[in-house]
């Protein structure tokens, strides 16, 4: 048994793959990089308050996002808690950094989506 | 007079996956006593717990150990179910034992790897940390990440695993048993590791029941103890049987983990023939009151969950008792009487998960 | 208990049911009776009520659980239980350092330094220990 084993191993490929020659992508549905689709978002906070490691600060009266990819877990609360669809988590891996990023988007709210009656949006 | 000294073991040691530090008396070469020291990884999460909110608190939990991650969850999921009322629909259930299956089949795998590697064995350690691999990538593939997968929530679980999915985990099962039976092979009838681990670290049935012992340690010397024959999630519909050796040596423990990791790929296979149709949450309504114990069955033991809610936010205490927590005194009664160089091997033998100890 | 067993209902049977609240005198004599009936020692839970600690011992017998409720005003002096059943040692010691229960007479004590360091937080589970400090 010790032999075969021996052969096999001897005649086969190696179990590792020649990074960074080639890379790996990560299957479809993995929880990655965070994305914010900044033209959607009216700051209503819901993924600042449902982010379990409070990654992520709305300040709804200056319309500002901040989003510290530091804390963030990739636990994909955000996307789930944000009613436009503006949080997704893409399958891909971040880079290593030598600074920390600062992420931050701010801007005037979006046009209401169809059914949607809200006081403050500009008509 | 005989030569009485002190000798630090660890916490910084090869075959320690995390941190302990256990002062052994030595006359000689034979350990008179052994005194454990922890609190290198202390997080606080017993704490943490009371100021995050109780939906927040899943991935808290999660995150106290790596290696049985979706167990801790699981286990705080179902307190909180139980204070809410709320009844989880069958088919996150069986979703959920087939993730707690193929974490304990990773976790084994891992301490199969660590106990080869600990006996100098280091390509069979290699080898079960391939397949390990694959166990991994199932996990990416079917819950978006490697390691805490943090699918389970409250009232049920948050993703599903289709009709593709549960083919492609049929298909690498049937991979991963044939690699398995070759490494096991290779583990459990090599005569330097039986000789490495028959009659080391013995612990008797009443010894191992007294002691509070948990898990593999307890059902290694021969006491059918195991928590998922109470029957949460679906192990109920599965049925379970303890996997239970007499021996009570470190042999006797790595046979009941091999055992288990079939065990495990047979409810995998189950519960995916089985899957019942249907939604896999349910909304909670209202906030937790009142207090609870849960209890599941970890890698490594008996968890248990001790939650009290006062019906606010935030829950008004956390109590976690992990099965190392249990398993150290064992090992307190274990180690005398033994030579050093066998300490190592019997420390591993207890499957030690320091960050789960110390939370 | 008799709901728990082996259904297949979706939430786990294990309650916390049988509770027994126990003086202080008779924690000694209520615990030596569950060593005779050799019941394993899974844990012990501490609770800050306001005045008092609330302290449950945690038993199992077969698949149930038993428990020990015991009702301390703060500053109480607790006898430990690890006499009679050893493993309590380690538990009683997070207790005595993470809530501050006075307990005495545990078979291996570390006098305060199993979990917590020297110059960090002191009895850090109170209440009124907000954890944001230090």
């Amino acid at each position: 048994m010790m032999l075969q084993r021996v052969l096999t191993n001897l005649f086969s490929r190696p179990a590792t793959r020649p990074f960074p020659r080639t890379s790996r992508e990560p299957a479809v549905g993995y929880r990655g990089a965070v994305e914010f689709e900044q033209e959607n978002c009216v700051f209503c906070g819901a993924c600042s308050l449902r982010c379990p490691a409070n990654a992520i600060t709305v300040d709804r009266a200056a319309k500002r996002l901040t989003f510290d990819l530091f804390k963030c877990i990739h636990c994909a609360c955000c996307a789930e808690a944000c009613k436009r669809g503006c949080v997704q988590l893409r399958p891909a891996y971040h880079p290593p950094v030598y600074e920390r990023p600062e992420f931050a988007f701010s801007g005037a709210p979006a046009l209401p989506m169809e059914g949607e009656d809200r006081e403050d949006l500009p008509r | 007079m005989s030569d009485r000294t002190v000798l630090p073991f660890g916490p910084q040691h090869p075959v320690l996956p995390e941190p302990i530090q256990l002062k052994l008396t030595l006359e000689n070469e034979t350990v008179v006593e052994a005194v454990p020291h922890i609190g290198y990884v202390h997080r606080g999460v017993e704490k943490a717990g009371e100021r995050m909110d109780y939906t927040q608190n899943v991935f808290l939990v999660e995150r106290i150990c790596g290696i049985c991650s979706f167990i801790h969850a699981l286990c705080y999921c179902q307190g909180i179910e139980r204070l809410m009322g709320v009844e989880v629909p069958p088919r996150a259930r069986y979703l959920r034992v087939i993730w707690s299956e193929l974490h304990r089949m990773q976790s084994h795998h891992l301490w199969l790897g660590l106990l080869a590697d600990a006996l100098g064995f280091e390509s069979l350690f290699m080898q079960f940390w391939r397949n390990r691999e694959r166990l991994m990538d199932i996990f990416e593939k079917t819950a978006g990440s490697r390691v805490i997968i943090s699918t389970c929530t409250i009232g049920g679980v948050r993703r599903d695993i289709g009709p593709e999915d549960q083919q492609m985990i049929m298909q690498e099962l049937e991979v991963l048993e044939r690699a398995l039976d070759e490494a096991l092979e290779a583990i459990l009838s090599d005569r330097t590791v039986k000789r490495r681990t028959v009659g080391k670290g013995v612990l008797s049935a009443e010894q191992a029941l007294h002691l509070g012992a948990v898990g593999p340690v307890l059902r290694g010397s021969g006491v059918a103890v195991d928590a998922r024959t109470e029957g949460f999630a679906a192990y109920a519909d599965l049925g379970i049987e303890p996997v239970v050796e007499t021996a009570g040596d470190a042999y006797a423990r790595t046979r009941v983990r091999a055992r288990e990791c079939y065990q495990s790929l047979g409810l995998v296979r189950k519960a995916i023939e089985g899957l019942p149709d249907g939604e896999i949450a349910v909304r909670p309504r209202g906030r937790p009151d009142g207090r609870t114990i849960s209890r599941v069955e970890q890698p490594r033991g008996e968890l248990l969950y001790f939650i009290g809610a006062d019906g606010s936010a935030r829950l008004d205490r956390l109590r976690i008792r992990t099965p190392t927590f249990a398993n150290v005194p064992a090992l307190v009664a274990m180690l005398p009487g033994c030579e050093m160089a066998d300490v190592p091997v019997i420390t591993l033998s207890l499957d030690p998960c320091i960050s789960c100890t110390e939370r | 208990m008799s709901e728990a067993q082996g259904h297949t209902a979706a939430s786990p049977p294990a309650q916390i049911g049988d509770v027994e609240t126990v003086l202080l005198g008779d924690l000694h004599a209520r615990v030596a009776a569950a060593r005779e009936k050799n019941l394993r020692f899974v844990t012990a839970t501490c609770l800050d009520a306001g005045e008092n600690y609330e302290i449950y011992y945690h038993f199992a017998d077969g698949a149930l659980l038993r428990h020990l409720r015991l009702v301390v005003a703060k500053g109480v002096e607790v006898p430990s239980i690890s006499g009679i059943y050893f493993a309590a040692f380690l538990v009683e010691n997070e207790i005595k350092e993470l809530f501050g229960v006075p307990i005495t007479g545990i078979a291996i004590d570390y006098k305060g330094r199993l979990l917590l360091t020297e110059g960090g937080p002191s009895t850090p589970m109170l209440k009124t220990r907000l954890g944001t400090e230090d």
